[in-house]
């Protein structure tokens, strides 16, 4: 299958790196991303770091405007790679006998470039919810099994769609089964705290950052028991994480409907049927 | 402290009954003019919706219960949103908006009630409590509220988030309309608004505050902040 025997990565814990492009090879790593158009500069970020390398790069997505903007943004940075995006239908990884399994795509491009490849999928946050997180945890873990190797695997996770009580848990499992990682640098508070939640699993933490994860846990939004590596969120601190991330939309959106109110003008229809409301 | 429920239920309870095992969480309040308090309570089994519905039943039953709504959240747990009108709630709710912590866990009989407040306050809110209903059977006693509470928002403002939180209100144009949410909450659309804007800022005061300078380091390795 083309998973080499050789490696430049030894570490023993998650280690924290600036950029995609600086991920070596034999890496499998994370990368952390808020909206599309950050989505796509990590994605050129890491095919950037194949050319350094002299590698092949292979981009597998599901997403017609992903595709898009992978292409664009792999243009202005490697043109010479910006064939290396391949759409597929539907996910990368897909269930088999033995669970979750890496579709044919990326086995046979890593098998024909034994030196050494750089292969990403993009799937994985368009399905991921809190039912196929279990399984999605059990893939990752499977995949880290096929180290060591030449290749570098990257695997983008969209911060502002994981079920928000389930980040501890699930980055805890995450770095256990990846070498490397690649943080966000949305502005957006909310991605900013939940980042927070992974220092404890990594080699490398900022100091900075590491007093902001202390901060949080004196603000009480942050369980860390003295000694204990785990974190995990508060109620309270769900709740702060949850708001970061929506009031803003919310708040705009309340400042309309109550624009509308003023004017008389009808409430929305798709309002009055949110998620299996019903009257008493 | 712990607050027994059984004589919110039955005046007179027979003490032979059992109150159920089964737990519920309250997990977030609004008040809103008019003496109305609405409550976000979450069950995570079947016997605590049957909890929840008897809780509803007796506040019906004692004239309270203005109206409630039931929805089931991206767990799949029950969550029994419920509006009451305390008819001489005026200094009860004074305290409380600015000391009660949620989630207020209530499991076999008794509910798990935290407070930000000093011992005398406390002891003010528990007589309040005993007035209308249950004698505690447990001394009042202060909780300690988290390390170092954040100012920026009251216990009141975030019982306010909670609530949304549990409703769906932050799951974007699939959750619950700002038209819905504000009827929900007994308010007309412009107060709602109002109030998110001004949760929204206080929210933003606790960002600065968490992420403020911890100390003389710089951010290491060219990290994202």
């Amino acid at each position: 299958m083309g998973w080499a025997n050789s490696t430049e990565v030894e570490a023993t814990m998650m280690r924290l790196v600036p950029s995609q492009e600086e991920l070596p090879s034999g890496s499998h790593s994370l990368s952390f991303y808020a909206s599309p158009p950050e989505a796509a500069r990590n994605m050129a970020s890491f095919v950037r770091g194949a050319r350094s390398r002299g590698q092949k790069a292979l981009v597998l997505t599901d997403n017609d405007r992903m595709a898009e903007l992978y292409r664009r943004e792999i243009s202005k940075e490697v043109p010479e790679l910006s064939d290396a995006v391949r759409r597929i239908s539907g996910p990368h990884a897909r269930p088999s006998d033995q669970g979750l399994k890496l579709v044919e795509d990326a086995t046979e491009f890593a098998a024909a470039h034994p030196e050494g490849a750089t292969m990403c999928g993009d799937t994985i946050p368009s399905f991921l919810d809190r039912r196929t997180l279990p399984n999605i945890l059990v893939y990752e873990d499977w995949f880290d099994s096929l180290r060591p190797f030449y290749h570098r695997g990257l695997c983008p996770y969209d911060l502002a769609h994981l079920p928000v009580d389930q980040v501890p848990r699930t980055f805890a499992r995450l770095a256990h089964a990846h070498t490397h990682a690649v943080l966000s640098s949305d502005p957006n508070p909310g991605v900013r705290f939940l980042q927070l939640l992974i220092l404890p699993y990594v080699e490398n933490p900022p100091k900075e950052n590491l007093g902001w994860l202390a901060q949080a846990v004196e603000y009480g939004l942050v369980d860390q028991e003295r000694d204990a590596e785990a974190v995990d969120l508060t109620p309270r601190g769900e709740n702060f994480a949850r708001a970061l991330m929506a009031m803003p939309d919310l708040a705009n959106r309340a400042d309309v409907a109550a624009r509308n109110h003023r004017r008389g003008l009808p409430e929305r229809a798709e309002g009055r049927s949110p998620r299996l409301f019903k009257p008493d | 402290m712990s607050v027994p429920l059984i004589r919110f239920f039955y005046p007179d309870p027979d003490p032979t009954e059992e109150f159920p095992k089964e737990s519920a969480d309250v997990e977030g309040y609004v008040l809103a003019p008019d003496r109305l308090v609405t409550v976000a309570a979450v069950a995570g089994t079947p016997k605590g919706v049957e909890m929840l519905d008897s809780v509803w039943a007796t506040l019906r039953r004692k004239g309270v219960g203005r109206r409630r709504l039931v929805l089931l959240d991206d767990r799949g747990r029950t969550v029994s949103v419920m509006t009451v009108q305390i008819p001489d709630a005026d200094d009860s709710l004074r305290y409380l908006r600015s000391s009660l912590v949620v989630p207020i866990h209530a499991r076999g009989g008794f509910a798990e009630v935290h407070l930000l407040a000093s011992p005398e306050e406390a002891e003010v809110i528990a007589g309040r409590i005993e007035k209308d209903g249950p004698a505690l059977s447990v001394p009042s006693e202060v909780v300690l509220p988290p390390a170092r509470e954040t100012g920026a928002l009251v216990p009141e403002d975030w019982a306010f988030l909670g609530l949304l939180s549990c409703v769906g209100a932050f799951d974007g144009p699939e959750g619950p309309s700002p038209e819905l949410l504000a009827e929900l909450l007994g308010v007309d659309p412009g107060a709602f608004a109002e109030k998110a804007r001004a949760v929204e800022r206080g929210l933003g005061d606790v960002v600065s505050g968490l992420f403020a300078p911890t100390g003389p380091e710089a951010p290491s390795e060219g990290l994202p902040p």
